[in-house]
């Protein structure tokens, strides 16, 4: 998948604004200071999307996923790796859970750090688009990159990655959003983001 | 399906629902909610939600459910960040616990509308409570666990390292567990002691019976300490202090016993060391006090001697055997001498001078009193030994161990050798003497060994040689290496003796050396004879001031008396201006001398002054060595000495003037 320079540049910023929004929801929700950082990303094409998520998560992940249909169709994914999500539910909630403990509360937690973060994200990808689109609640995951790859639909998708850390205290959790868009999907994004810039 | 209503569904949700518009107005309220919140379905409906819950108003919440109500995805509130957004009460009085998300729907008007979906976590939360309550409690134990095992490990540590011996063992003997130091004392290892010893055939004890008493003690589950002799893994043994206690199981039953068991060789050594001090303290004042009354007799026994000889010259044969009584009254005064010298009483002349060259003249004078068939070797570090001391008393105490080196030689047949040597002591080599005498690395030290390879000393003998009258020699006195201990002593020095057949017999000596060079030094006398002086004589012994008095008059002097210290102040209140000496005992009643004669010196302070003792030289050294114009002397005195003494001091006050 080959974007431009100034396309990529446009892709950014606008996943930029949802991860300020993010922020802004976050800090305003928990006691403690929350930043997120300015994310990475990454671009692959369909061919590419399956390798893509087994390099990065061999091991078991933590995943909060929307659906999303409209002018454009795809999912949008925040994963953790484990250790990164219970030390953002014991940073966020003061309780000391780790894996196994009491799991709907902590799969409650991630699911709302995880919708707070995709939420925003969304809001600013879609907010150039002219129809309202519909969102699926948010589903919580875990699996190694392999059984999530059987759980979704992922063929014939183009994937974004955005690699982010949430710096919660002095306590930095490592998470990765991943767009995955439907055949046709990113290329109307970009177009409809690139006329939104020059607006 | 159509003719259920999406009410009924909602309401059959194990869930909780309520909708809102976008104005925050309840449109529905479901049973679920009706029940939680206690309030039937009117109290809610057309009411903006907001006011019956203002905690929604605040952003955190109202932001995200405005972005919901503007067709924005689902929102999820959960229950470990923030609790609960609506404030229901549950049966036992504390605030449900809710999971709640808001999902946008579109009215049949076409309007937007939210969908509030509530599930009840209070179990969730009640969990969480419960099991961080466990948490706590097992952090506890867990911590008091480890501090137990800390402490363990503290004390497995401490008993591994411990400078006594550690055991534990079963009844029988069978050892199961040594420490390091177990292993050090004896040379059995953990594997060897488990597999092979039993504690019981590794030790004997003194008396029989003992071993069985002990062992008998331990099953009563009593516990036992003593001595006992420890016999190593290669045909050794030492004297340990042991104390053996029973561990007894659960049900009371004594099946092992803890030994701790201490080398105390050393302290044995130490042990012998003092009471071997201890004894020649005690011998030392025995005898002093002898000496004391023998010297006080034989001053006024010779002084007689000497007057009746004066007297009987006409009478020659009475004469030759009042000399013979009188050789035979000076032997016994230098026997009581040498009784002093162990005793370390009397004066003592303490002189700077070179050890080194000290030795080699002593080398020299003894190669006229070791036979020829002797073979003499010295040995010299080349270094400088700066030595203070009594050098004469020095060589006293090396001929007599010299002497005794001959002795021990002479039932030789052949080969026989006596070794000198003299060197530096260096005490921070690994050595069983700085051991027995830490004062050893304090300062310097020359060390003397005085060797021979005769036939050694017998060991019921050794801890006796320096014993005064101790002798095995058929014409020995026993006082010459008693004697040689006492010289050195006096000389602040050390000695000892090591002994076997095989090996010989070596005499150590440790003299102090001083931190500087010596310079060289010169003493020189003025003598001038003085008649027709006065002398006081102050004693309390009618005997010795009488005799004395009777010499001195003999001499040539006049004698004035005085039976103690009192009596001297008195005669000198009134007298003082025609005495030119006094001669005055120390040891008196009413008044001691030093007392009387500081008195005296008040009204003249130059007035010549002998103090004369029969007793302890060294405290009267310390009571008169602050008068100037004085000198002490020991009794008995020889009448020509004293004369030479008397005039050397009118002669020196005579030149003041």
């Amino acid at each position: 998948m080959v974007i431009s320079q100034v396309q990529y540049s446009v892709l950014q910023t606008v996943i930029n604004q949802g991860i300020a929004e993010a922020s802004t929801a976050l800090d305003a929700m928990v006691d403690c200071e929350v930043k997120l950082s300015v994310p990475n990303i990454e671009l692959f094409d369909e061919v590419e999307s399956k390798i893509a998520i087994f390099d990065h998560y061999r091991s078991s992940v933590s995943m909060v996923a929307m659906n999303f249909t409209g002018e454009i169709a795809g999912e949008a994914s925040l994963f953790f790796l484990p250790e990164s999500a219970s030390v953002l539910v014991n940073a966020l909630t003061g309780h000391a859970l780790v894996d196994g403990e009491l799991d709907a509360l902590r799969m409650g937690t991630l699911t709302e750090v995880g919708n707070i973060i995709v939420n925003s994200i969304l809001g600013s990808l879609c907010r150039g688009f002219e129809h309202p689109f519909t969102f699926s609640l948010p589903s919580y995951l875990e699996g190694s990159g392999n059984q999530i790859m059987q759980y979704g639909q992922y063929e014939n998708v183009s994937l974004a990655i955005a690699h982010t850390s949430l710096q919660i205290n002095e306590l930095q959790v490592q998470a990765a959003l991943m767009l995955f868009f439907h055949q046709g999907s990113f290329s109307k994004l970009i177009r409809v983001l690139e006329q939104e810039v020059r607006v | 399906m159509n003719n259920i209503s999406y009410d009924k569904v909602l309401d059959a949700l194990p869930d909780g629902t309520c909708i809102i518009d976008s104005d925050y107005q309840v449109v529905f309220w479901s049973k679920r909610l009706e029940q939680w919140s206690g309030q039937g379905k009117e109290h809610y409906i057309g009411k903006k939600l907001t006011i019956l819950f203002p905690n929604l108003l605040q952003p955190s919440y109202k932001t995200r459910i405005d972005q919901v109500l503007e067709n924005g995805p689902p929102a999820v509130f959960s229950a470990l960040i923030h609790h609960h957004l609506f404030e229901f009460l549950c049966p036992d009085q504390s605030v449900q616990a809710q999971r709640v998300t808001v999902s946008h729907l579109r009215g049949e008007d076409g309007r937007s509308l939210a969908l509030f979906s509530v599930q009840d976590m209070s179990s969730y939360i009640r969990q969480i409570s419960e099991y961080q309550n466990l948490v706590r409690t097992y952090e506890l134990e867990l911590k008091k666990r480890r501090q137990l095992e800390e402490k363990n490990d503290q004390l497995i540590t401490a008993v591994d390292r411990a400078a006594e011996a550690f055991i534990i063992m079963k009844v029988s003997g069978e050892i199961e567990y040594i420490n390091k130091a177990f292993t050090d004392q004896t040379g059995w290892t953990q594997e060897d002691a488990t597999k092979e010893a039993s504690y019981w055939a590794c030790q004997t004890y003194e008396e029989e019976g003992v071993a069985k008493h002990v062992q008998d003690m331990l099953k009563s589950g009593q516990t036992w300490q003593g001595r006992s002799h420890i016999c190593c893994q290669k045909d050794s043994s030492f004297t340990a202090s042991v104390s053996i206690a029973p561990i007894f199981n659960e049900a009371g039953e004594v099946t092992h016993a803890v030994v701790v068991q201490e080398d105390i060789s050393e302290q044995l050594k130490f042990e012998e060391q003092y009471r071997k001090t201890q004894k020649q303290e005690a011998l030392a004042t025995l005898i002093g006090g002898i000496a004391h009354d023998f010297n006080n007799l034989l001053s006024g026994m010779l002084g007689h001697l000497y007057l009746a000889n004066r007297e009987v010259q006409e009478m020659p044969k009475t004469a030759e055997r009042l000399k013979k009584v009188q050789t035979v009254a000076n032997d016994i005064a230098k026997t009581v001498q040498q009784l002093m010298t162990f005793a370390r009483k009397g004066q003592i002349d303490r002189r700077k001078f070179p050890l080194d060259s000290f030795i080699k003249e002593f080398t020299k004078f003894i190669e006229y009193t070791v036979p020829e068939n002797i073979t003499l070797s010295v040995d010299f570090d080349a270094a400088d030994f700066p030595c203070q001391g009594d050098a004469e008393l020095l060589q006293e105490s090396l001929l007599n161990m010299v002497q005794n080196a001959v002795d021990a030689v002479d039932e030789k047949e052949a080969d026989s050798a006596i070794r000198i040597s003299l060197s530096l002591f260096d005490a921070n080599q690994p050595n069983k003497w700085v051991k027995q005498h830490p004062i050893l690395k304090e300062g310097q030290y020359a060390q003397i060994i005085v060797w021979d390879n005769g036939v050694g000393i017998d060991k019921e003998n050794i801890d006796r040689i320096f014993d005064p009258f101790f002798t095995t020699k058929e014409l020995g006195s026993g006082l010459g290496l008693a004697v040689a201990i006492g010289n050195i002593k006096k000389n602040r020095g050390i000695i000892e003796v090591e002994s076997s057949r095989e090996q010989g017999t070596s005499f150590y000596v440790w003299l102090p050396l001083l931190v500087d060079k010596l310079e060289h030094q010169e003493f020189s006398t003025h003598k001038r004879k003085v008649e027709n002086s006065v002398i006081l004589v102050v004693d309390d012994e009618v005997l010795v001031r009488e005799t004395c008095a009777e010499i001195l008059t003999l001499l040539g002097y006049q004698v004035r008396m005085a039976k103690d210290g009192q009596d001297a102040v008195e005669y000198m209140n009134q007298h003082g201006d025609e005495i030119d000496l006094i001669l005055m005992d120390m040891v008196m009643p009413r008044m001691i001398g030093s007392v009387a004669a500081k008195h005296i010196r008040e009204k003249y302070p130059n007035l010549p002054i002998i103090f004369a003792t029969a007793y302890d030289q060294s405290i009267s050294i310390k009571a008169t060595q602050s008068f100037e114009h004085s000198v002490l002397i020991s009794k008995p005195f020889y009448p020509d000495a004293l004369q030479e003494t008397i005039d050397g001091f009118i002669a020196e006050s005579g030149e003041d003037e």
